[in-house]
């Protein structure tokens, strides 16, 4: 290690130095809860999935809205085999396609590995608790119908969306099947408050930005700003927007709304996002 | 192919984050601990940072270093922590066990003993301070690529460095007179 410009350490604090550079790592049950918890607030199962088969998973989606049950049970399977075994070993995965069963509100619903017109949603619902212990309920996402009816297809999705290879038990999805809480969070912070819905508009905008659509992701991000103006995600889609603004090409309102956001949120973890967009809109 | 789709190529390639959260769990747990989170609040602020950086991940360049995006989310996580409201402090203590087989469980206690000094020594320090000490004298980064991480101008980093560390020495000196012991 050269130091250069900087002086000697005095020995005294060199041996602390020294002797802290050799902390023990952390227990790997630390490592797994972390993890576990990062996958319930991130929608990480599915995520999972979209990470390391997205061009598998965009190309299956490229046929549009017809993703029935088969692909979702492949997307079940990529999912599975890529998520760390402590998480699959609990967990049973139960995936189908979204005509199949909205509003359940249990579902941990992530990624829209989707094509354009017709983004077809993969939902994934823990059937059983992962390792951490049923402590109180995710808030705002008790099921106001029985989850049970929801997870069966309505007669006119079951002609062409059954899941022929997972039969789905009903009894076994009660209020296990809600999203897993992960009591690493203390209750009632922002996040937890969150709906669904909230959360999908912005995850819609994220994805058309990934994949250079910035008037989509526009169109979404305003949808959010009208429905939600002060929602619990604002923060995050007023950085979005920076982003889409800037990818647009709209320099002027992209640094206006850059300035904006530095200003309100000063310590935003999503400053790197903003500071970035604001850089590509100030050099022509 | 529009414009946008060219210049946002380079970012559709996604990150792996499963290798990304194997290879830097343990680097930022230990940055959160010298950087003064307490142990009851370490789980949840390492997830912080994991799912910042999961959110963030479209907009990272997959042919980039990870480690300064990361120390960067790291470092605005642990110092709002600190500057935030409902911060309270906790006093540092070591939660290692000396193993049973340890060849020279002497030297295992002193390392603890002296860990536990350091970071008493460093909770008298500001974010901005410690981190440049945590990164530079204990992680052995250079200055150049710290002020990158924080994004703060190298020579304010150098001063930052030489202010910390006479801070330290003098806080870690008012401790040790304070037990009466070496």
């Amino acid at each position: 290690m050269s130091h250069d410009q900087t002086e000697q350490v005095p020995t005294e604090l060199q041996a602390l130095f020294d002797a802290e550079k050799e902390r023990p790592p952390p227990e790997s049950g630390d490592r797994e809860a972390v993890y576990t918890a990062v996958a319930a607030s991130c929608g990480f199962a599915a995520v999972a999935a979209g990470v390391s088969t997205i061009g598998g998973a965009a190309a299956a989606g490229a046929g549009g809205t017809t993703v029935g049950a088969s692909t979702g049970a492949a997307v079940a399977s990529t999912a599975s085999s890529s998520l760390p075994a402590m998480l699959i070993k609990p967990v049973t995965l139960l995936v189908f396609a979204a005509g199949a069963a909205t509003g359940t509100g249990t579902t941990l619903l992530v990624d829209h590995m989707a094509s354009e017109p017709q983004p077809a949603e993969v939902r994934v619902v823990y059937r059983d608790a992962p390792t951490v212990p049923p402590a109180a309920p995710a808030v705002a996402l008790a099921p106001k119908a029985p989850p049970v009816a929801a997870l069966q297809p309505t007669p006119e999705t079951a002609t062409k969306d059954a899941p022929t290879t997972e039969p789905a038990p009903a009894p076994a999805v009660k209020r296990s099947a809600r999203r897993p809480r992960v009591p690493l969070r203390t209750p009632g912070t922002a996040r937890a408050n969150t709906s669904v819905v909230e959360r999908n508009l912005l995850e819609r905008a994220r994805t058309a930005l990934s994949r250079g659509q910035a008037a989509a992701a526009l169109s979404a991000l305003q949808q959010h700003k009208k429905r939600y103006p002060r929602g619990t995600l604002a923060e995050e889609r007023a950085a979005l927007m920076v982003v889409a603004l800037a990818d647009l090409g709209r320099n002027k309102r992209a640094k206006a709304a850059a300035r904006a956001f530095k200003k309100r949120h000063p310590k935003s973890l999503l400053l790197p996002l903003v500071n970035d967009a604001h850089k590509r809109a100030s050099t022509p | 192919m529009n414009v946008a789709d060219t210049a946002l190529k380079r970012h559709s390639v996604p990150i792996d984050f499963d290798q990304i959260y194997n290879s830097e769990f343990q680097y930022v747990w230990n940055f959160l601990i010298r950087m003064g989170v307490p142990r009851r609040d370490l789980r949840d602020k390492v997830h912080d940072v994991f799912e910042a950086l999961y959110r963030c991940r479209d907009r990272f360049d997959p042919s980039r270093p990870t480690r300064p995006w990361i120390t960067g989310i790291a470092f605005r996580v642990a110092s709002n922590l600190r500057r935030s409201a409902s911060f309270r402090r906790e006093v540092y203590r070591e939660e290692v066990e000396v193993p049973t087989g340890a060849l020279d469980p002497e030297a295992v206690v002193q390392k603890m003993q002296q860990r536990s000094l350091l970071m008493r020594g460093l909770e008298s320090l500001e974010p901005d301070y410690r981190a440049v000490i945590v990164l530079h004298d204990i992680e052995g980064y250079t200055i150049p690529v710290i002020a990158e991480m924080l994004e703060v101008n190298t020579s304010t980093m150098y001063s930052r460095l030489r202010q910390g560390r006479q801070l330290l020495a003098k806080a870690i000196g008012q401790i040790r007179a304070s037990k009466g012991g070496p």
